[in-house]
């Protein structure tokens, strides 16, 4: 008991701040630094992206390989289609693709399942995207303080789809011992300390060259959107025009209705052009203007026929349209399971 | 000599780890669904396509539609997308998974579907997990369904 009376009040509080430091100093850090990713390609020739990266490991490891994703259009088929190195104070090493049974951490899921739930299409405007794994070719035994540190180099060829398209690549740093997880006395927040994990987003990348004339826009948010993505005759699938995105010339309208053309796969067509109840869209929160239909129901198809694609544009009362671009002319909606 | 049967706790506790060491350990198994307990006619509350609702969707109307369930058969009036598009003939068949639901269309071939049975603010409700496009799995449906009085 006597020990206790000479515990202070001040030496207590020195204390207290010592182990705080001694906490942020040692903690983890997983950081991806120093993005170099070009804005611009052309479809089926390779560009190169660099990145840095760099750990601040607090625990030991027997084994321990880098994880590294790439978030990327589908159509471009990344998995096919790109290679991926990187340097270390080891050595230089390759990246592979991610085994499918291999569970992250935090989730239990498969990485690429983890990664959509976590990050979605982080910062993409299309959910046409997807993740695409890999971990280092070696695994490393990591010792407490050690801060590994190196560059990534992704070479890839983009457009295997053939199509114009802006994207914007995303990228995610973690390792196959913590993925996802987080330092139990941090709490979320945007940096990188107390994180086993690193996600960012580059810059659009837009490439060009593809045999279709429309670009496929991942970037920028929209004026119109169907949704889902990939839909059938009988799914329901929704319109929408985002009236706030930039000045159109529907900037004036207080109804907005939706013009339609579908065509069968052999060719016959339903058209529903008109101003009234079947044609008109509803004002939504944020002045979206949305229907939603069933195709099969909505153009009377009998069982047997098949929708191939749905033409549409957007008409105001007065008739003023916005079709694709901001064009006359209809947006195509092609009607597809894969 | 005094030993531990001397001791009438000792003893009671171990006639009791005898007792229970000699009861047989019964897996529960999970109770099939009746067919009976979803007869009736069904009213789609809630409609739900890959997480977004849609139920109230301008050019959306469920308010017609009904799937009817009487003895083994399902009949579905002013149909709408769903599991199937024929009526047919219904069942709670395999005991390995209570919470599937096989409906036979007159004609074709069955398909299964996951469904759950929850009570939702004291009404039994019906929610129906599915896509309705055959064997295209791309876009995920949940309806929940009410028993119209």
């Amino acid at each position: 008991m006597k020990y206790l009376s000479k515990i202070t009040r001040s030496g207590l509080l020195k204390a207290g701040a010592l182990i705080a430091l001694v906490i942020v100093l040692t903690c983890c850090a997983t950081e991806l630094l120093e993005l170099n990713q070009p804005t611009e390609g052309v479809v089926n020739e390779p560009l190169t992206i660099t990145v840095n990266y760099h750990y601040t490991l607090n625990d030991d490891y027997a084994n321990m390989r880098m994880v590294f994703a790439l978030l990327v259009p589908k159509g471009w088929d990344i998995r096919n289609h790109a290679t991926l190195t990187y340097t270390s104070p080891f050595g230089p090493g390759t990246l592979t693709l991610m085994p499918d049974n291999i569970l992250e951490k935090k989730s239990g899921l498969p990485w690429a399942e983890a990664l959509q739930q976590k990050f979605g299409i982080a910062g993409n405007y299309i959910n046409d995207m997807e993740w695409i794994t890999y971990q280092s070719s070696d695994s490393y035994e990591m010792k407490n303080g050690d801060k590994p540190t190196g560059t990534i180099t992704i070479t890839l060829t983009p457009g295997a789809d053939n199509s114009n398209t802006s994207a914007k690549i995303g990228y995610l740093l973690s390792n196959d011992n913590q993925g996802l997880t987080e330092q139990d006395d941090f709490t979320q927040d945007a940096n990188t300390l107390g994180k086993y994990y690193h996600q960012l987003t580059g810059p659009c990348l837009t490439v060009t060259g593809g045999t279709s004339g429309e670009t496929i826009d991942f970037c920028n948010v929209p004026v119109t959107m169907a949704d889902p993505f990939k839909a059938l005759t009988d799914d329901f699938i929704t319109f929408a025009f985002l009236s706030t995105v930039k000045s159109t010339p529907l900037d004036d309208a207080t109804e907005v209705y939706l013009i339609t053309e579908a065509e069968t796969t052999t060719g016959t067509k339903y058209t529903v052009d008109e101003h009234s109840a079947k044609t008109l869209t509803r004002e939504e929160a944020g002045k979206i203007f949305r229907f939603t239909l069933w195709p099969r129901s909505y153009y009377g198809v009998p069982e047997g026929e098949t929708i191939a694609k749905i033409r549409y544009h957007f008409e105001d009362e007065h008739g003023h349209i916005w079709g694709l671009n901001g064009t006359e002319e209809d947006i195509t909606y092609v009607l597809r399971c894969q | 000599m005094k030993t531990i049967f001397n001791n009438k706790k000792y003893f009671i506790a171990l006639l009791a780890l005898f007792v229970l060491a000699s009861c047989k350990v019964e897996k529960i198994r999970p109770v099939a669904e009746s067919t009976k307990t979803i007869e009736g006619s069904w009213k789609v509350t809630k409609a739900i396509r890959n997480g977004t609702d849609i139920t109230n969707h301008q050019g959306v109307d469920f308010s017609n539609f009904r799937v009817n369930f009487e003895g083994g058969n399902y009949t579905l009036d002013n149909r709408m997308p769903f599991i199937v598009k024929d009526n047919g003939t219904f069942s709670f068949d395999d005991p390995q998974y209570p919470f599937k639901i096989t409906f036979t269309p007159t004609g074709t071939s069955a398909i299964s579907t996951s469904f759950s049975f929850p009570i939702v603010n004291g009404a039994r409700t019906i929610t129906f997990k599915f896509s309705p496009n055959g064997e295209c799995t791309t876009n995920a449906y949940t309806y929940t369904l009410e028993k119209v009085n």
